[in-house]
């Protein structure tokens, strides 16, 4: 059978990232065991989901990064919402009773720097305002959480999140113009 | 010859001090203008240099994307009518056929409708990697080699006529859906191998590809997009809208869309939706294939074959045979799969796309299609002409209204099952779910898109056409596709294995279809 070529030559370009994704799969995995196996027989604090939780982080962030809406404010919040996560799980397994102020510190200077993003390229990031609605959403709840169990003792911090939250989610309604419903519609619609 | 070339520098150098006092004019009006880069105009005389100025700075106010992309459309505008001066077209009819009109609005409205996905779409951004994607393939073979310049314009007005193709995927809470995204589509001269995962995360990108390599137009769709019928339509308007711009004006019929024609409601549904159908809901599930032998190559596919033949002698042979042509590739494919396999025992199960189409006219260019399996044991496959009987019977009754609609009903309720659950939530599960059923049930696909026609004004001018299936983890994926006297049927190759393209050559070469076959070349790991 003889062919006739008719496309181009390939690039010779091999691309190494689904093996590079499977061997660092394998390794992860298994310092997940490793690290769980460790901890049971040493016994002690659950440090290893720390370590579980970091894996993902790693995994998910620069491994094997999103293939969709992978744009500035996607990752930011992300970044962001994992590293939080992180520091509750050390309060709660390692040593308590700091990780309210410090999401909330957290929350408060990634709402800034959300905005920040947003207005830098507006014109494209302009798309991209669910994450950011998301992310203003949690510290929202968060805060008025935090209010609540504070008991009256609530650190300043607490307030500052609340109205930032608060403020963000008018720029994001501001950015939809005056497709509000639409946009919402759009980023919330179940069919 | 000197002389020529000192009036073209003349003719730059007034292009260029007269956009100088263009500039000092606006300067002295007061007006606020964004200016371009000064362009060289492509023709020699004075005047029509200045008809092209006018009709530039007329391009400029109806263009509202970030001034990069603007100056990059705008160069597209020049580069065409470099092409037209080189030529010999006379300005006036370079401008008509270039007319900014052409644009309809679309580049200056800011972009704000969007999509949700259809059912049969919601899959695919599930069942992305890093190294694959639902991606496919429909090219036209012109008689003459491609002007770059001329398919670059035919893109940009051809695109607004098809929306839901000019959009971003983006994640909603709850599904995935297509933003709208108004930026400047653009063609790319072919380097890579076939149906290559389009890069779709960053903002505003593109979701298919438009490639040129010699007398080929290739369109990269993904699969999330719309189906082999919806991409046809495309492809085909491309084609018309390129050949106008060359001076071939055709009519808009044969499933040619008018570029500048009113986008109908109709084309952008989500068609699933529309059909209620009653009785069992199935389809889905069945029991893992055997799949053809050899190593999966690591870049896939690894090696694209097309066997071109005459179509009446292919449609006589399965005549001929008591089969339809699908019905007479299949046997071959089983065939070759056979030869292409070291086991004795299990099934070979391959799927076939079914146009919806046909039992629920439609003329949505969205996804409307359903499959279903051709299963046959590898004990009973020997000759092809003996599975004939039984594929014809399979066809008939898997591909049939009421189990097509069986399976619709399947995806309707499987996809309004899980609506509600959060997407970080949903995808994982789902991905779970498509790793165990997936490309594992079938050994692999034909999907036939049937005949192709093109207006009779263009249609001499078109060679043929192809259809290549994207590469999954089966070893080998079949697709055909007929033009004029020419019937094309494609091979997608995923290991570097032979046995199976050569089984089917072998095999066609045996029922008297002497095929011509062309490809490219094979990626060795």
């Amino acid at each position: 059978m003889q062919i006739n070529i008719t496309y181009p030559k390939p690039p010779k370009k091999k691309s190494h990232r689904s093996i590079m994704i499977n061997i660092v799969k394998d390794l992860f995995l298994l310092s997940a065991l490793l690290c769980v196996t460790i901890n049971i027989w040493a016994g002690g604090k659950a440090w290893s989901i720390i370590v579980l939780w970091s894996l993902y982080m790693i995994w998910t962030l620069f491994i094997h990064p999103d293939m969709i809406e992978y744009n500035r404010i996607s990752q930011f919040t992300k970044v962001i919402v994992q590293s939080c996560i992180m520091l509750v799980l050390i309060d709660v397994f390692i040593t308590s009773g700091w990780a309210s102020n410090v999401v909330s510190i957290v929350c408060f200077g990634a709402l800034i720097a959300v905005c920040l993003l947003l207005y830098t390229d507006f014109e494209r990031q302009r798309h991209n305002l669910l994450p950011m609605i998301l992310l203003s959403a949690l510290s929202f709840v968060l805060s008025v959480v935090l209010m609540i169990i504070s008991e009256g003792n609530v650190p300043w911090q607490v307030p500052v999140t609340f109205v930032l939250s608060l403020a963000v989610l008018i720029v994001c309604f501001k950015t939809m113009g005056g497709n509000i419903k639409s946009e919402l519609k759009k980023l919330f619609h179940t069919i | 010859m000197r002389q020529k070339t000192r009036q073209k520098e003349d003719t730059e150098k007034s292009n260029i001090s007269e956009a100088g006092m263009e500039r000092q004019k606006s300067k002295k009006n007061g007006k606020k203008k964004v200016h371009l880069p000064d362009i060289s105009l492509p023709f020699a005389a004075e005047a029509d240099n200045q008809k092209v100025a006018l009709f530039l700075e007329d391009l400029e106010r109806r263009i509202t994307l970030s001034m990069a992309e603007k100056i990059a459309l705008i160069e597209d505008f020049v580069n065409a009518l470099k092409f037209y001066a080189t030529t010999g077209l006379t300005v006036d009819e370079a401008l008509e056929r270039l007319d900014a009109k052409n644009l309809g609005g679309f580049y200056s409205r800011p972009s704000n409708t969007w999509y949700s996905l259809d059912n049969a779409a919601k899959i695919y951004p599930f069942s992305m990697k890093h190294d694959y994607m639902a991606v496919f393939r429909l090219s036209a073979y012109l008689k003459e080699n491609i002007v770059p310049e001329i398919l670059q314009m035919a893109l940009t007005f051809t695109v607004k006529r098809f929306p839901s193709f000019a959009t971003t995927v983006k994640k909603g809470f709850f599904w995935h859906y297509l933003d709208a995204t108004k930026r400047r589509y653009i063609v790319e001269p072919e380097t890579g191998m076939p149906c290559q995962p389009i890069r779709i995360g960053r903002s505003g990108s593109q979701t298919f590809r438009v490639l040129y390599y010699q007398n080929r137009i290739s369109v990269e769709y993904f699969h999330i997009l719309t189906d082999g019928s919806g991409g046809m339509c495309f492809l085909k308007t491309l084609v018309a809208e390129y050949f106008r711009l060359l001076g071939t004006t055709s009519s808009c019929d044969n499933g040619v869309l008018p570029v500048n024609g009113l986008v109908a409601p109709g084309e952008i549904s989500n068609e699933f939706l529309n059909i209620r159908s009653e009785g069992a809901a199935s389809g889905f599930v069945q029991k893992a294939a055997v799949q053809f032998g050899g190593k999966l190559a690591r870049i896939r596919p690894c090696r694209v074959i097309h066997f071109k033949m005459d179509a009446t002698a292919l449609k006589e042979v399965a005549g001929r045979k008591g089969a339809t042509v699908t019905a007479y590739i299949l046997s071959l494919m089983f065939v070759a799969g056979r030869r292409a396999s070291d086991n004795i025992e299990g099934e070979f199960n391959i799927q076939v796309p079914v146009n919806m189409r046909k039992f629920h006219p439609s003329n949505t260019l969205r996804n409307f299609s359903m499959y279903c399996g051709i299963r046959l044991p590898l004990a009973e496959i020997s000759e092809p002409d003996e599975l004939i009987p039984e594929i014809m019977r399979q066809l008939t009754d898997k591909a049939s209204y009421k189990a097509m609609n069986e399976m619709v009903k399947a995806t309707n309720l499987l996809t309004n099952a899980i609506r509600f659950i959060p997407l970080f939530l949903k995808a994982p599960v789902v991905r779970m779910v498509y790793g165990f059923l997936g490309d594992r049930i079938f050994c692999s696909t034909l999907s036939n898109l049937g005949v192709v026609s093109l207006p009779p004004e263009i249609s001499e001018r078109v060679d043929s056409f192809d259809f290549v299936l994207g590469a999954g983890t089966n070893r080998a994926s079949c697709s055909v596709v007929t033009f004029g006297n020419t019937a094309t049927l494609s091979v997608t190759k995923n290991t570097i294995d032979p046995s199976f393209e050569e089984a089917l050559y072998e095999l066609l070469y045996r029922d008297g279809l002497t095929p011509v076959v062309e490809g490219s070349e094979l990626i060795a790991d």
